[in-house]
């Protein structure tokens, strides 16, 4: 390893803090005469810095999660031919649960869907272990006509009303797997898939 | 064999157009901390920022075709994010206010200002522009080295790259030097020059 070389090799145990007083403030004096480096070596401390900062290895999985779930979304969108599939880019049930705060049966889920030009936000709250209320509301999307709300599983049928604020109330759904159509008239107007 | 220099991004890039799973988790690594960092330092909590980030996320997923280069990923995604949280200020209603009635409680924890912000998205794509030019073993060797917050061990590093750990030591100086060439001869010098502390010789 040539001198060039070995200065670079001592770069990351700098960026670190892992060296000798010594060695850092010979270093130091190097790189402060070297412009190109000198920025070089800042850009890379303060993203490792940030990393460390905003918790990345913390939201790593959420965000993988949520862009596999974008990812099929937008297949299902493309293979229905029209943007009335819904677009999950929210899920708090995603996201690991602050530092020190216990998991809880109690604890509500919160969703957000892009449908067609509107979104479709929704609040799931636990009321037993097997069931949950489900609070939503859709804004952005033409209202030329009043929306309803249809929640189907397998055979299950439950349906709501949007009041004058888009908002719709549904007091308890047994947890499984449901296909909530927003409905304009008889004509869909947006779909998405959901899981309780 | 690894992939050379640009191939790497320009693969991962394909992969990515393709819809294919791993290649996007790998490019949610690089530009996830530049979305997240921008809405901590726009003072969002870890919910609003992660509403922020889906919807990054999905204009880029319908954008990618037309952003064919790592640089131009990072500015859109800076371009969109900053879009982004200016349009969930103005849901709120408080950027009219935002100077006057910005409530106390809320950290600061930046302490940059708009301008430092702007500079250190700007050379980080230039960094990422010049980083684009190894090849994808040297890439992610430096990733690891720098930017994984877990700190992997060499042994670890070794069986992720299959390299044997005694030539990652070696490797990664080489790298370092590699990447310093490239910025002295790419744009690096215009942003070095270009600030006014640093005196040209």
């Amino acid at each position: 390893m040539n001198d060039k070389t070995k200065q670079f090799d001592k770069l990351i145990d700098f960026i670190k803090g892992r060296l000798t007083p010594e060695e850092q403030s010979s270093l130091k004096e190097q790189i402060e005469n070297d412009p190109i480096l000198q920025k070089m070596i800042a850009v890379i401390k303060d993203m490792n810095n940030e990393a460390d900062q905003i918790e990345w290895q913390k939201l790593k999985k959420p965000s993988h999660n949520l862009i596999d779930r974008l990812l099929k979304d937008i297949k299902k969108r493309k293979s229905a031919g029209n943007d009335k599939w819904g677009i999950n880019i929210f899920d708090s049930g995603l996201l690991p649960l602050p530092e020190g705060v216990r998991p809880a049966e109690v604890d509500t889920r919160r969703l957000k869907f892009l449908v067609g030009d509107g979104q479709l936000e929704l609040s799931i709250y636990p009321i037993s272990p097997k069931s949950f209320e489900l609070i939503g509301q859709i804004s952005g999307l033409k209202q030329d006509e009043a929306i309803s709300i249809e929640l189907k599983s397998g055979k299950s049928l439950i349906k709501s009303e949007t009041n004058q604020f888009n908002l719709f109330r549904i007091s308890r759904v047994p947890a499984g797997k449901y296909n909530l159509n927003l409905l304009k008239g008889r004509k869909i107007a947006g779909k998405i898939d959901l899981e309780l | 064999m690894g992939k050379q220099g640009g191939e790497y991004f320009n693969s991962l890039i394909g992969q990515c157009i393709k819809g294919d799973e791993q290649s996007w988790h790998e490019l949610i690594d690089l530009v996830g901390p530049v979305i997240f960092s921008l809405c901590q330092k726009s003072k969002l909590s870890r919910d609003e920022s992660f509403d922020i980030f889906g919807r990054v996320s999905y204009q880029l997923v319908n954008s990618i075709r037309s952003l064919k280069s790592p640089e131009k990923i990072l500015s859109f995604v800076a371009t969109i994010t900053r879009r982004q949280i200016y349009n969930f200020y103005q849901n709120l209603q408080i950027v009219d206010y935002y100077g006057e009635q910005m409530p106390d409680s809320i950290p600061d924890k930046s302490g940059s200002s708009p301008d430092k912000i702007y500079e250190v998205i700007k050379l980080r794509q230039v960094l990422f522009e010049a980083m684009s030019n190894l090849s994808e073993r040297d890439y992610k060797l430096l990733e690891m080295l720098f930017l994984d917050p877990n700190e992997p061990s060499y042994k670890e590093i070794s069986e992720k790259l299959k390299m044997p750990v005694s030539s990652i030591g070696p490797i990664r100086a080489k790298i370092l030097a590699k990447l310093y060439n490239i910025l002295k001869k790419k744009k690096w010098k215009y942003w070095v020059f270009s600030d006014p502390s640093n005196k040209t010789k």
